[in-house]
């Protein structure tokens, strides 16, 4: 039996608690504090990756060495967050429901980003941490999956506790997102950068099919709203589809060649630049303006 | 302080005992009935599509003339282990279309109305024979949490 005393401090221990987590969530992690260097934004490295988290409207952008985080849509960015050396950032993801960022990379593996601003390892039993290509599963916060191109993909449902080998892909995976399209026979899709071209399968991994005719495809991303509605960037330019992939019709390019691609739940486009440029579009690329300058 | 050694203690023997219980899972032996009754059911109903074996037909990961993706195996070749019993009795009793068919058309027909609930579990055991070891502990782990709904079992 619980005396009263016992109960009572347990209630507010457990008030506090939810104080704490409030703050943390409505602010986010303590960005550019403890255990990282701090590094400003800008500046000409390509831009490899870009996210959105919608629980905290934070865009993100990284280049291979830090993160940066805006809070208005790209238009300023704070001090990004480097991570350990010995590696490079090679993608971004934001994982479902408000699961927080991960990073990975050549050298680094998947890393986690704690609520105290340092980042946690999560590469449970990788056989290495040569990771090249990172995507969350679009509605399973716990849910990644891993590309390392001596074994193929890897999928953990536990938030990188445990990793596990699924398929081995398409050779030269470079970028990989997880779509939540209806129609799969498992729980969406996965469209990779392998090689030049765009390839996608349900995620069972029990077919990949090539989408479209690019050249030298660089990234792919999709509305999330409207999931069959997908941006693709090549040496050709920008491409658009309507119906998943099966399509594509050419729509106006930056003028910049595109590194990473990404569309916010707001339906804004946002096109990162191999020489470190941020473009945005809010009316589906007819238009672009450069932010974050 | 007595109280809180034991509490870490049991805590511990906790530990150890679920680490030495647990156990990846074993695919378990396939009822014979149901893969005879299966195998009846499927040399009927699917041979025509998917092979006399489940081996389907050369080229099945390219679309064809109509763009269609064409019927794929259910031996270790193809990927219906991958799935869940829950996901391969939806498919067999409501079909499915592939978004990326060129047609209209379900991809899959509908088998609802055409085989009892029973006879659906019983074919998709018996597709279970064409598998490796390997793939059907994968599938059986998958269908954990996604098994046969009640009526079919």
């Amino acid at each position: 039996m619980i005396s009263t005393q016992t109960r009572a401090a347990k209630s507010a221990c457990k008030a506090a608690f939810r104080f704490v987590f409030t703050l943390v969530a409505a602010f986010g992690p303590w960005w550019g504090s403890i255990a990282v260097e701090a590094q400003e934004a800008g500046g000409s490295r390509a831009v490899v990756g870009l996210a959105y988290d919608q629980a905290t409207s934070a865009l993100f952008k990284a280049d291979d060495g830090a993160i940066y985080r805006s809070l208005d849509d790209g238009a300023t960015w704070q001090p990004g967050l480097t991570v350990p050396e010995g590696g490079a950032i090679g993608a971004i993801a934001i994982a479902a429901q408000g699961g927080g960022l991960y990073a990975a990379g050549p050298g680094i593996g998947v890393l986690f980003l704690d609520g105290d601003g340092s980042w946690l390892a999560r590469n449970g039993d990788l056989p290495t941490t040569n990771v090249t290509a990172l995507a969350a599963h679009a509605d399973q916060p716990a849910t990644l999956y891993a590309y390392i191109p001596e074994f193929g993909i890897y999928r953990t449902e536990d938030a990188g506790g445990t990793w596990q080998l699924m398929d081995r892909g398409p050779a030269d995976i470079s970028h990989l997102i997880h779509s939540n399209m209806p129609g799969s026979m498992q729980t969406g899709w996965l469209y990779a950068i392998a090689g030049e071209g765009v390839q996608v399968s349900m995620d069972c991994f029990c077919l990949w099919r090539a989408l479209g005719a690019f050249d030298a495809a660089s990234t792919i991303a999709y509305d999330p709203a409207n999931p069959t509605q997908l941006y693709a960037a090549s040496r050709r330019g920008l491409f658009q589809s309507s119906n998943g992939g099966l399509d594509w019709e050419a729509v106006p390019s930056p003028p910049a060649e595109i590194a990473a691609l990404l569309v916010a739940p707001s339906g804004t486009l946002y096109a990162g630049g191999a020489g470190g440029e941020l473009y945005r579009s809010i009316d589906g690329a007819a238009t672009w303006e450069r932010v974050g300058d | 302080m007595t109280r809180r050694v034991i509490v870490v203690v049991a805590a511990i023997a906790a530990v150890f005992a679920t680490a030495a219980g647990t156990q990846e899972p074993q695919a378990p032996p396939l009822d014979a009935a149901l893969v005879s009754t299966g195998a009846a059911v499927y040399a009927q109903y699917c041979a025509s599509c998917h092979g006399t074996a489940g081996q389907a037909a050369p080229g099945w990961q390219q679309p064809n003339a109509a763009g269609e993706l064409p019927p794929p195996p259910h031996d270790e070749t193809g990927h219906t282990w991958r799935h869940a019993d829950g996901a391969l009795y939806g498919i067999v009793m409501e079909g499915w279309r592939d978004p990326f068919n060129r047609t209209d058309r379900l991809t899959m027909p509908p088998f609802a109305g055409v085989l009892s609930p029973q006879d659906a579990r019983a074919v998709l055991t018996y597709l279970k024979t064409l598998w490796t070891e390997d793939q059907m502990r994968f599938q059986v782990e998958q269908s954990l949490i996604n098994p046969f709904p009640p009526d079919a079992r």
